[in-house]
């Protein structure tokens, strides 16, 4: 009886430690592999102005796909293509759909976003999962502004404004920068949690994103982690700008992590961020309140 | 006891304030606004300074560094090679964002051993009144100082051997540096590397004087002005055993943070001989000259003074001028400058010899005084006044000329007769005073009002002595009171401008009251851009033309045997209605980029000022006079292009106009002439460092009142190498091949009488060498070090480091 007991007792101790062992949640990719990352959110956006209230249905999908070029002192050059960066809007006023896989028509953000699509940019993120910098933004975005050559002279000056926020530094940065940053510096234990941060930046409006991470379950070679995150505007610090936003809110993630790569292999969102959006025209102010439902969904493209 | 509730405390104290913040902010250049990027940017934990977190500004200027706490003190220093170093507390917030906002970063001395550029694309803007050459840093290191590099301009021409600038072949060209007057002597001051950007004003605006036909304004880059600085130029340039000049040009310059001084001196010696052939046919007489004049000479400028800017929204100037020149100084009869030898005929036979030696020379000595002041209400440059004084005062100035003729018997040329030196002398006194304010006013984003005022005394008196007969003296007043008010519209792709300058000026000849007038001088200019690459320009003005003190001198002065000439106290001002039509494109193709600048253009004259010679019936001898003569007009067409074809920078400025002008009396027939010039310049990157730099100007025939001149074809070819000690020599030959040099050909048509003059220099070699060095002491680390403890002291807080 006293054998059994200790046995189970070891058995247990063993379980235990096995448990607490602090896993390395690291990126760990093959050179030259390329890797794909879809995601899909669907967003129901409601905003009030002058007393009445829009609805807005938007369902963005993109595809995004890396490769490891070189791996230096734990920081990678990896390079990314946007192969696919598609947008539904749905309102009962105005619809429109653009999607860069496709050939571009006439319109002047689609052959943006086409070419966008056609290059590759190559950035500098540790094995941590953090986005140091890019190696070749200034001429990724050159590439992609030698379209505006094909754009008739008429559409050049819009097209080239949206151009220029798309291809804001920050608007590249934030679409790649969101892919990794859900691991740790450190390695972590079950049940630990660990903080990351970064900031989302669209159409001249950036968001800070504070997420908060644990450590659920490891099972079969897979993390289960989960996360919520407090969203914040940013309010901007150009003078001349024409929207100010003061929206805040939260979303609860649901990932599982392939240990072996580091990468997630799904993640499941659910959140709402509410505010105000405030329009300056000619001195006079115009007050939006806006309400944000969002679910998301990201998985790995094997 | 107390020390378990003391432990509790500190433990509620550290669960309560503990919390990550996010700091944020975007850097900025103070000067331009522009985004800072790649920035060094630390946060530092007080009081240790520790680092927390580094990070590089992005090419938005924009900074995150995430790992703050809301219960700790930090600092911020942020570091840039061409920016001062920055430190400062973080202002303490217990959100999680902490966005600092907008931070500026002061430009930085720049040490130009550091730069290492070679990029030679220009970049044109076309506003509605102005065209901005935003000038690279490839075409300023391979030019000598400012004024060396205003020549790479598409439309601005500088001559190589007197300076003088033309601008689309007009020469009352008014200069400016970040919009205060100054001399072309003063660009010689400016390193090549603080001309930042240059505006070419083919339309000038009612604050101008209406007598300018363009301006150039010359934008500095402020960051330049700090440290102690240097730079010396010598060029020398040997023409012939008779024919050389040599110029040399120093300056200093030490700017603080925000004041600067400056000390620049530039003179030039120069000895050319000119020959100089003439035929005149009046009736049955004819008359053969041929000459030859020694001209040596030097001129010399001091300019001294300081620029003042206590803040951002106040700016004062002060500069204190000498210039002057000598033209042979030290001249005598015993060694006369001019021979001149006349052979006259009478239906074919020859009638007389004679030889004309003269002996002239001449000195001119002033001092200009000027305090700019511009006070700005807004950041923006908007909303502001100006004020600008300055006072001009002769030294010494005076001209003579000593003179003998000697009669040959033209049958076996044996002298018969050789007269005393006679002496023609004028002694000159100037002051001049001007005054100017300006005030622009905008009333929103959209419309602008500019109203201002101006005050010009001008008094010259003239003192004038003659062997030959009684001459009166030049006692000469005027008073111009200017005032012009201009209100503007910005459009979102384009801009109109519409205004008038009044001018009333009361003018005094000789104590007797001889001519007030009032001339309105509105103006119109707007421009209309399609997009980025194509737009137009369309401009009207009307301009004033006033009589010179040289102009409206009495003294009767000897010219030749055969001719005299004086000034015309009756002469009115004249005026310019001029209408510009541009259309500008940008053009890419590969590397290729052209920025081309079509123009058409109309000027109708009224009362032109222009010298007239005629035969004095009673004396038979000519005179020649200036004299308000009747209408005119030009019109024409001109082409500017600036390209850079790969590495290649080409400029080319091509003008054609048609000459009218209606005839005068019996003196001018109804005349029309076809003009054109081409200016071309290029430079080309060769192998071990060099440049290759060529120039060409070809000038069409101008007409000037009864005479047409043709000047023969001006070209270069020169190679520049820079050096590592921040000096270069330029090596340039000056017309290769040609054995006439600056060959300029004058015909007169006029009812009674037909003359054809020529005069060139002969050339050996003209081979110009230019050597320019400069310096820079002080190390920007030390100032950088200074400002930093400065800031600290400020700040209130200690940094260990």
């Amino acid at each position: 009886m006293k054998k059994v007991i200790f046995s189970v007792f070891f058995a247990l101790m063993g379980i235990s430690l096995m448990a607490q062992a602090p896993i390395n949640l690291k990126l760990n990719l093959v050179k030259g592999k390329m890797y794909r990352i879809k995601s899909i959110s669907k967003q129901a956006i409601q905003q009030t102005a002058n007393g009445q209230t829009f609805s807005l249905d938007v369902t963005s999908t993109s595809v995004t796909s890396c490769k490891v070029l070189k791996l230096e002192s734990e920081v990678m050059d990896i390079e990314f293509k946007f192969d696919t960066i598609a947008t539904k809007i749905s309102s009962p006023m105005y619809n429109k759909e653009t999607n860069s896989a496709k050939p571009a028509g006439n319109d002047p953000l689609d052959k943006i976003m086409n070419k966008m699509s056609q290059q590759t940019i190559i950035a500098k993120i540790s094995t941590s999962g953090k986005f140091v910098d890019f190696v070749n933004f200034g001429k990724f975005k050159d590439n992609v502004m030698f379209v505006l050559d094909s754009i008739p002279a008429a559409k050049k000056d819009q097209a080239k404004s949206q151009a220029e926020a798309l291809l804001k530094e920050s608007a590249v940065k934030s679409m790649i920068e969101p892919l990794f940053s859900y691991l740790p510096e450190k390695s972590v234990k079950m049940n630990d949690a660990w903080e990351t941060s970064y900031i989302q930046t669209a159409n001249n409006v950036s968001m800070l994103i504070l997420n908060t991470f644990q450590l659920k379950s490891i099972d079969n070679n897979v993390a289960v982690v989960s996360c919520k995150s407090e969203i914040e505007s940013i309010p901007t610090n150009d003078p001349e700008a024409k929207v100010s936003s003061e929206l805040k809110g939260s979303i609860t993630f649901d990932s599982t992590i392939d240990l072996a790569t580091g990468l997630r292999l799904t993640s499941t969102a659910k959140g709402r961020i509410d505010g105000t959006n405030t329009m300056k025209n000619n001195g006079t102010e115009m007050k939006m309140p806006m309400v944000i439902d969002s679910q998301s969904e990201t998985i790995m493209v094997k | 006891m107390k020390h378990k509730i003391i432990i509790v405390l500190l433990c509620l104290v550290s669960l309560n304030s503990n919390a990550r913040q996010i700091i944020t902010g975007n850097i900025t250049d103070k000067e331009t606004s522009k985004p800072v990027q790649s920035a060094n940017v630390e946060l530092l934990l007080l009081p240790d300074s520790s680092a927390v977190e580094t990070m590089i500004s992005n090419s938005e200027g924009l900074i995150i560094l995430y790992k703050a706490d809301t219960a700790k003190t930090y600092c911020l220093r942020i570091r840039h090679l061409v920016y001062k170093t920055m430190v400062f507390q973080i202002p303490k917030k217990k959100s999680t964002m902490n966005n600092l906002g907008v931070i500026l970063l002061e430009p930085n001395t720049f040490n130009f051993k550091e730069i290492v550029v070679n990029g030679t694309k220009m970049k044109v803007t076309e506003l509605g009144d102005r065209t901005i050459y935003a000038l690279p840093d490839g075409l300023k290191k391979t030019s000598t100082d400012g004024l060396d590099v205003l020549r790479k301009l598409p439309s601005v021409q500088v001559d190589y051997l007197n300076e003088g600038i033309t601008v689309n072949g007009k020469s009352n060209i008014k200069i400016e540096v970040d919009g205060i007057t100054r001399d072309k002597e003063y660009l010689k001051r400016l390193h090549p590397s603080q001309v930042d950007k240059m505006e070419v004003i083919t339309s000038p605006l009612g604050k101008y004087d209406a007598e300018v036909d363009a301006v150039i304004n010359i934008i500095t880059n402020p960051a330049m002005r700090f440290g102690l600085k240097g730079m010396v130029n010598v060029m020398a340039l040997p023409i012939s055993l008779d024919s050389y000049m040599g110029r040399a040009s120093v300056s200093l310059d030490y700017g603080k943070e925000k004041i600067s001084y400056y000390v620049s001196a530039n003179g030039m010696l120069q000895q050319f001989g000119i020959n100089s052939e003439m035929n005149r046919i009046a009736g049955i007489n004819d008359l053969q000259q041929s000459g030859t004049l020694s001209i040596k000479g030097n001129n010399q400028n001091v300019n001294a003074g300081l620029i003042y800017d206590p803040d951002e929204f106040n700016d004062i100037n002060l500069n204190i001028a000498y210039s002057g020149n000598a033209s042979n100084p030290r001249g005598s009869i015993s060694k006369p400058n001019e021979d001149l030898w006349n052979y006259n005929r009478t239906n074919g036979i020859m009638s007389n010899i004679s030889r004309t030696l003269s002996n002239s020379k001449s000195n001119n000595d002033g001092l200009t005084s000027t305090l700019f002041y511009k006070h700005k209400f807004n950041k923006k440059n908007t909303h502001g006044f100006e004020v600008e004084l300055n006072y001009y005062n002769t030294l010494n100035n005076n001209s003579s000329t000593d003179f003998q003729r000697i009669d040959y018997n033209p049958l076996d040329t044996i002298e018969t007769y050789r007269s005393t030196w006679l002496t023609e002398k004028s002694i000159t006194n100037t002051q001049t005073l001007k005054g100017q304010t300006n005030y622009t006013l905008p009333f929103d984003s959209v419309y602008s009002f500019n109203i201002g005022m101006s005050t010009n005394y001008n008094k010259f008196n003239i003192d004038n002595s003659s062997s030959l007969a009684q001459t009166p003296n030049l006692d000469f007043n005027n008073l111009l009171l200017g005032a012009y008010a201009e209100l503007s519209r910005n459009f979102k792709k384009g801009s109109v401008k519409i205004g008038s300058r009044f001018e009333t000026s009361y003018v005094t000849i000789n104590s007797t009251e001889k001519s007030d007038y009032y001339s309105p001088l509105p103006y119109l200019n707007g421009s209309l851009k399609f997009n980025d690459n194509h737009s137009i320009k369309l401009s009207y003005s009307r301009r004033v033309i006033r009589p010179t003190s040289g102009q409206l001198n009495p003294l009767e002065s000897k010219v030749d045997d055969q001719t005299i000439s004086r000034g015309n106290i009756d002469l009115k001002p004249a005026y310019r209605d001029n209408l510009q039509f541009t259309y500008n494109a940008k053009v890419t193709l590969g590397k290729v980029t052209l920025n081309l600048a079509p123009q058409l253009f109309y000027e109708y004259q009224t009362g032109l000022i222009q010298t007239i010679i005629s035969q004095n019936v009673n004396t038979n001898k000519f005179e020649s006079v200036p004299q308000n003569i009747s209408n005119g007009y030009q019109t024409g067409s001109g082409l500017s292009i600036n390209s850079q074809i790969g590495k290649i920078l080409f400029n080319s400025n091509f003008r054609y106009s048609f000459n009218h002008v209606d005839s005068y009396l019996d003196q001018i027939i109804a005349t029309n002439v076809q003009n054109w010039n081409w200016n071309s310049f290029l430079m080309a990157p060769m192998p071990w460092d060099l440049k290759l730099i060529a120039m060409l100007n070809i000038n069409g025939p101008t007409l000037d009142g009864q005479t047409k001149t043709q000047m023969s074809p001006f070209y270069f070819l020169g190679l520049v190498k820079q050096f590592k000690n921040n000096s270069s020599l330029n090596v340039m030959a000056f017309n290769p091949f040609a054995s006439r040099f600056f060959e300029s050909t004058t015909t007169l048509n006029a009812n009674s009488v037909y003359q054809r003059t020529s005069t060139f220099m002969k050339t050996q070699a003209a081979f110009a060498i230019i050597y320019s060095y400069n310096f820079k002491i002080g190390k920007s680390i030390e100032k950088q070090k200074h400002t930093f403890e400065q800031q600290v002291e400020e700040n209130g807080f200690e940094l260990p480091f």
